[in-house]
């Protein structure tokens, strides 16, 4: 990234930050803050840190003056927040962070970034479920937050969890990723004819497998024979067995009561079940319990994009590639350094090596992210 | 509480509850009245030289004081602390703390019913845990759960076995076991307390035969012998194994074994040999990783415990010693003080 390409993001930054509405975090006051800057080291993140802020004011007039590439603050609350060694800064707690990035769930393949956020955002979506379902959480507990970058934060701040040490954060995140869970322990329990103790997990394993038979008894005769002896266990003719049993009734009953699936199908079909219900999730993330956090409201220096603060129902309408877009579509000279493609405002631009002209939005886009250098000196002429 | 003895009985049997610290502060015997020649505070020195003798030699307490003059069970608590804190050894404070748990535990267990479920109640409020109790089970709050769960093993304690909207059933033997771990915490917490050199130097008479069977007792220390991989847990075998097959260990897996190997005393030169046969092996990187997690004591960074591990997926918990121990050190120094007691030592 030139000279050049910085001082312009940095312009347009500090133009975002100079209208823009901060919002703080609650006790901001308690937290550290770290900004990284646009300057000559960048795009390599050089962080300052241990800053804090005593008021409102003088964090906005710090932002306008540096306008950062990046912000960031401390999801704990400290006593001496700007102390440089951890030691002494004395934690007095940390809100609940859950980080789901679009790392951690695609590996093969190569999707465009619109599919990756979409499917990130299904991955938050399964979180939010099991937040208000199986944790109890009413969704004024927590606040969304699209990153700016691949992905979505929750943040918690109610009471009793902020004082959770790291350990026990990680209890939490077992949970969601269903580890240890096991199919055996859960056979004895969900299968057996019991009282009302049942644990949300029991529960959600048990529809999941209601769901597959019904799906199964929905098929063909040849297609769920197909199906079923798909395991391991289960052989040709006991899937007809199972497939003939099944038409008779229209719940697992007979299933259970039969015996005819075998021990090792019934574990596999839990395993697949654990593997289909649980979400993934960035487990240091939410065990670090002095972990920075990105800015809900500030920009992401790799992107451009609005770190979006979401209700639930924003939350559900939310396009990240749309509404998280902060710059105009007047035009922009840049120089393409690799091809590319992005995808803003619902308009999908092919670029190839070379000089062009863009809208501004997707510019700054492909220039925070490496991918283009400032061309235009038009930005003289824009602002007479 | 219902009635004046039953409350003086639960402070006697409960001494670290906030109730117990309130009759302490009310009173009218003063912290110094306890140090001054006299009848009273002989016995509760008595008594609370022997709360820290049980914690070390962990015989349960068979003793030799009437136990039913209440006063001096609370205030023999106080004075128990005092003397833990001026002996100062980390291992002897964690010690008490696990054996006044231990008291709690089975205090509870012992007591009949009316009053067991009142002691129930009293200590789940003093303690600020709101449970709702019925018929025998208690519903508790998951983060009061996995705050102190996280030292007990198997699945009856994961949350993830247990959770239903916001939270967990217990059964009545489960509670107590979760407020035996409360009541270590609350012991622990605090200690060692900050002290006048002056009141230890009067407290040694007491203090120097404790510290005198204390060092009896502490002398078996596993960093000090020879490094013995079939002694290591069976978490540790699997990682050294993946290594010996040539396989690439995840960031976690490598830091794992590195601090495990390097905080049972294997020496940097080894433990680098031991990855050379990973197929990204590089010396240098290696050699700068590995002093780096071992640090100049070989101790900077304590390996993760078994949660961790399981976290991570790197816990294989297949041994029965697994479900006894929290943490793999906790698991090597087993097997090493068992092939200890198993071989006849040569200089006898």
């Amino acid at each position: 990234m030139n000279a050049k390409t910085k001082a312009f993001l940095e312009s347009k930054f500090r133009e975002y930050y100079h209208n823009a509405v901060i919002g703080l975090p609650p006790r901001f006051q308690k937290r550290e803050w770290a900004f990284v800057l646009f300057d000559s080291a960048y795009p390599r993140l050089v962080m300052r840190r241990h800053k804090a802020f005593s008021s409102q004011n003088e964090f906005q007039t710090y932002l306008t003056a540096v306008s950062p590439a990046h912000v960031y603050y401390s999801t704990a609350c400290y006593a001496y927040p700007s102390a440089t060694r951890m030691q002494d800064k004395k934690w007095e707690g940390a809100d609940l962070i859950f980080d789901l990035d679009a790392d951690k769930l695609l590996s093969d393949s190569v999707p465009s970034y619109a599919r990756m956020l979409q499917s990130v955002k299904n991955e938050t979506d399964k979180l939010l479920d099991f937040l208000m379902n199986d944790f109890g959480f009413d969704y004024t507990d927590f606040s969304i937050v699209f990153s700016g970058g691949r992905g979505y934060h929750v943040h918690l701040r109610e009471g009793r969890l902020v004082t959770l040490g790291s350990h026990e954060r990680r209890e939490v995140v077992n949970y969601l990723t269903g580890t240890g869970l096991e199919p055996e322990y859960l056979r004895r329990t969900t299968f057996t004819p019991m009282p009302t103790d049942n644990s949300c997990w029991e529960i959600r394993i048990k529809t999941w497998i209601d769901m597959y038979f019904k799906r199964v008894r929905d098929l063909d005769t040849e297609k769920a024979i197909t199906e079923l002896s798909a395991f391991k266990a289960i052989g040709k003719r006991r899937a007809k067995e199972i497939v003939d049993v099944m038409s008779e009734d229209s719940t697992i009953q007979p299933l259970l009561q039969t015996r005819l699936m075998p021990l090792a199908a019934w574990k596999s079909l839990i395993r697949e079940a654990i593997s289909q219900i649980k979400v993934s999730i960035d487990v240091p993330v939410t065990a670090d319990t002095k972990r920075l956090i990105r800015l809900p409201t500030s920009l992401h220096g790799a992107s451009g994009f609005r770190v979006t603060p979401l209700t639930l129902d924003e939350f559900r309408r939310f396009e990240p590639l749309h509404d998280a877009v902060v710059f105009t579509d007047r035009s922009i000279s840049v120089k393409i350094l690799k091809p590319a493609i992005a995808e803003l405002k619902g308009e999908t631009i092919k670029v190839h090596q070379g000089t062009t002209e863009l809208p501004e939005h997707t510019a700054v886009y492909l220039m925070a992210r490496g991918l283009a250098e400032y061309e235009s000196r038009r930005l003289e002429s824009d602002q007479k | 509480m219902t009635d004046a003895r039953n409350m003086e009985e639960y402070l006697a049997l409960f001494p670290y509850t906030s109730a117990a610290a309130r009759y302490v502060e009310a009173s009218t015997k003063t912290f110094e009245s306890l140090l001054a020649v006299g009848e009273f505070p002989k016995r509760v020195l008595n008594r609370s030289v022997e709360r820290v003798t049980r914690a070390i030699t962990g015989n349960i307490s068979t003793s030799s004081i009437e136990r039913d003059d209440y006063e001096i069970e609370i205030f023999s608590y106080v004075m128990a602390r005092v003397l833990v804190s001026c002996i100062s050894e980390t291992l002897l404070i964690q010690r008490y703390a696990n054996a006044e748990a231990q008291d709690a535990f089975d205090n509870l267990r012992h007591t009949a019913e009316p009053s067991q479920d009142e002691y129930l109640k009293s200590l789940l409020d003093d303690f600020r845990m709101p449970a709702s109790m019925e018929n025998n089970a208690f519903q508790l709050h998951f983060t009061d759960f996995v705050r102190y769960t996280g030292r007990l093993r198997g699945p009856q304690w994961r949350l993830v076995n247990l959770l239903n909207r916001g939270r967990v059933t217990l059964a009545k033997g489960e509670m107590i076991q979760i407020l035996a771990e409360v009541v270590r915490l609350k012991v622990l917490g605090g200690l060692p307390l900050k002290l006048s050199g002056k009141m230890c130097e009067e407290l040694s008479p007491y203090t120097s035969p404790l510290k005198e069977a204390f060092s009896q007792v502490s002398l078996h220390s596993i960093d000090s012998g020879p490094v013995v991989l079939e002694a290591c847990p069976p978490c540790i075998k699997a990682l050294l194994s993946q290594v010996k097959a040539g396989r690439n260990l995840s960031h976690p897996a490598r830091f794992a074994l590195t601090s495990f190997l390097a905080n049972i005393g294997m020496k940097a030169d080894e433990i680098v040999r031991i990855y050379q046969t990973s197929p990204d092996f590089d010396y240098e990187l290696t050699r700068y990783q590995v002093e780096h997690i071992r640090g100049a004591s070989g101790k900077d960074y304590i390996p993760p415990g078994c949660s961790t591990m399981e976290t991570y997926g790197n816990c294989v918990e297949s041994e029965v010693l697994c479900q006894r121990v929290t943490h793999p050190l906790s698991y090597y120094r087993v097997r090493i003080k068992r092939r200890e007691g198993a071989q006849p030592n040569p200089r006898e």
